[in-house]
């Protein structure tokens, strides 16, 4: 049942909740053992006696909180007080952490309920959860491919019927590729709206948590809670919290006809399937939008500027992981820093974050700075110069959100490139920090999606045009059978 | 030839804390020289000196706040309590120097 719909249900008979949380927990253990969308579940138990005190307390003021009793998967690399955050890594297996992300505050505040924390790539680097230290995810639509990653658990977790909505993280798509890749809506919020206090860092500069569902309307509900201005987060937007929902409702009601960049590199340089179904699908809006064709000639060229600035921050971020405030231990006693340090190091990083460090410390040593970090950030400024003025001209851009389809698990290994490039077209919105959103566009035997991007805090925009193709597309609510 | 070689490999795991195993260094150098050809793609864009380097995408100053405590002192260390070793209320860590 979408989200909306419980909040009526649930407000109507708060002891509905019960009878809720018993049929996620059923389709829990149906499937999670096939899918393994999540690396930690709540005990059912802890789940009944956290509502039983929210109930308690509903009945003593008159009222329950908005969202009360709303189960919702959170990425592991969320920081949920005394939930184990893992980020997907053996450095923190067990790592429970004292405090919850802003974010999660928010969640809580409104009565919503996290009863697991999903699976992802390694400190979020990766786009399969495959590089996850406990275990792949499989894509529910076809158990032989991926779900997409970083945030791959999460999409999993909503396919499967396993979550009602849920927390992803995007740095460089981590949202978008595994939504498009499991047939749920994801958006990537523009840099600074969301508060990042007490996400785990990866690429700070472009890290963003952001919201994913099966339906347009519980998109927008999740962003309204999650999103606003956080002292804690200094680069947080000063900004009052808008009502997502009331800006689409409105936008829904005044239709105001938009121009739609159609980014003709990314839909030539994707698969034919990919770009037959994308094509179909924008077209449904094109007779009521403008839509004219727009270019972007450097899409290899910013996957490398993504990756040296994500590694470049990566480098520096994950210097804080030395086993001793937090993290894998070992031994020291009478042991030098750098040998204790040198073993927690190896022994907790997978390969992938391995060389990404490797390489982030690479492109920012003595003589290779210039040649590739700065470099790249002077990338960076001319790609947000040229999408601004495409933005004089049109009001959102749309492409493939990734150009090929899910691949099978296992397929990108042979050649780590691939899998590099497939994120050509999510990293735009990355690098720029503009807000973008995958919008479920239809089937080549595979679930494959559209990704729209727009100016910065447009997001009601993006909701907009989403809610108009889903009202098109039918492509709404939907649960693979697994 | 590959761009890591072992000696760069060696300075990099002395800078970076972190050892490869060797068939992750086999692994690593050949998937390194293919990446930093893709890195190498942004030599061919040309004018890209006349731009300022980004670092983040809202160019504003980092906020302060006035100097004053908002949190209770943790004398209990309840922040570390679950993660770090404690001892007499101090974290064990490995020594700085060594004989």
């Amino acid at each position: 049942m979408p989200v909306y719909r419980l909040i009526e249900e649930f407000s109507s008979d708060a002891y509905k909740v019960f009878e809720y949380v018993d049929s996620i927990y059923d389709r829990i253990k149906r499937v999670e053992d096939r899918v393994k969308a999540f690396i930690t579940i709540v005990p059912k138990e802890e789940v009944y006696s956290y509502l039983e005190t929210l109930l308690k307390r509903g009945y003593n003021s008159g009222s329950y909180p908005k969202l009360f009793g709303v189960m919702i998967g959170v990425k592991d690399n969320i920081s949920t007080k005394g939930i184990r955050t893992t980020c997907g890594s053996k450095m923190l297996e067990n790592y429970i952490p004292p405090y919850d992300a802003t974010v999660i505050e928010k969640l809580k505040s409104v009565g919503m309920v996290i009863h697991g924390k999903t699976n992802m790539d390694e400190f979020a680097m990766g786009s399969t959860t495959e590089t996850s230290a406990f275990y792949p995810t499989r894509n529910p639509w076809n158990l032989d491919r991926v779900p997409g990653g970083s945030s791959g658990g999460s999409g999993a977790a909503l396919a499967a019927g396993e979550a009602s909505i849920a927390l992803g993280s995007d740095t460089g798509g981590s949202i978008r590729n595994p939504a498009a890749y499991t047939m749920v809506y994801g958006l990537r919020p523009t840099y600074g709206l969301v508060s990042r206090y007490g996400l785990i860092a990866y690429a700070s500069s472009m890290d963003q948590i952001g919201p994913m569902a099966r339906n347009t309307t519980d998109l927008a509900l999740l962003l309204t809670i999650i999103s606003g201005h956080d002292q804690r987060d200094s680069t947080s937007l000063p900004l009052h919290s808008i009502d997502y929902l009331k800006a689409l409702d409105e936008l829904l009601y005044k239709e105001p006809r938009l121009r739609i960049g159609i980014l003709k590199e990314l839909f030539e340089g994707s698969d034919d399937g990919v770009r037959k179904v994308t094509y179909s699908c924008i077209d449904k809006i094109c007779s009521y939008h403008e839509c004219i064709e727009v270019s972007i000639p450097y899409t290899k060229e910013a996957v490398a500027a993504y990756y040296i600035i994500a590694m470049a921050e990566a480098s520096s971020n994950l210097a804080r992981f030395d086993g001793i405030r937090y993290g894998l231990k070992v031994p020291v006693e009478g042991r030098n820093w750098v040998d204790v340090y040198t073993e927690v190091r190896t022994k907790g990083f997978g390969y992938e974050v391995k060389k990404r460090i490797a390489l982030g410390t690479y492109v920012l040593s003595m003589g290779y700075r210039d040649m590739y970090y700065i470099r790249a950030l002077r990338f960076r400024r001319m790609l947000k110069e040229k999408l601004d003025a495409m933005f004089s001209k049109v009001d959102v851009m749309a492409s493939p959100t990734m150009p090929i389809p899910p691949p099978r698990l296992g397929e990108f290994f042979e050649d780590p490139l691939k899998i590099y490039l497939a994120d050509v077209s999510t990293v735009i919105a990355s690098l720029t920090g503009y807000p973008a959103i995958n919008i479920p566009a239809g089937w080549n035997g595979l679930p494959i999606g559209l990704q729209l991007i727009s100016r910065p805090l447009s997001e009601p925009i993006l909701l907009y045009i989403s809610a108009q193709l889903e009202e098109r597309t039918k492509l709404r609510d939907l649960i693979a059978e697994v | 030839m590959y761009i890591l070689s072992n000696d760069l490999i060696e300075y990099l795991e002395r800078l970076t804390l972190i050892k490869f195993s060797d068939d992750e260094r086999m692994k690593v150098k050949v998937e390194v020289d293919k990446i930093v050809n893709l890195f190498n793609e942004l030599r061919n864009v040309e004018g890209l000196d006349k731009y300022e380097p980004l670092f983040h995408v809202h160019e504003v100053s980092t906020p302060l706040r006035e100097d004053e405590a908002l949190d209770r002192v943790d004398e209990e260390h309840s922040m570390l309590k679950d993660n770090a070793l404690l001892v007499d209320c101090y974290v064990k860590a490995p020594k700085t120097m060594v004989e």
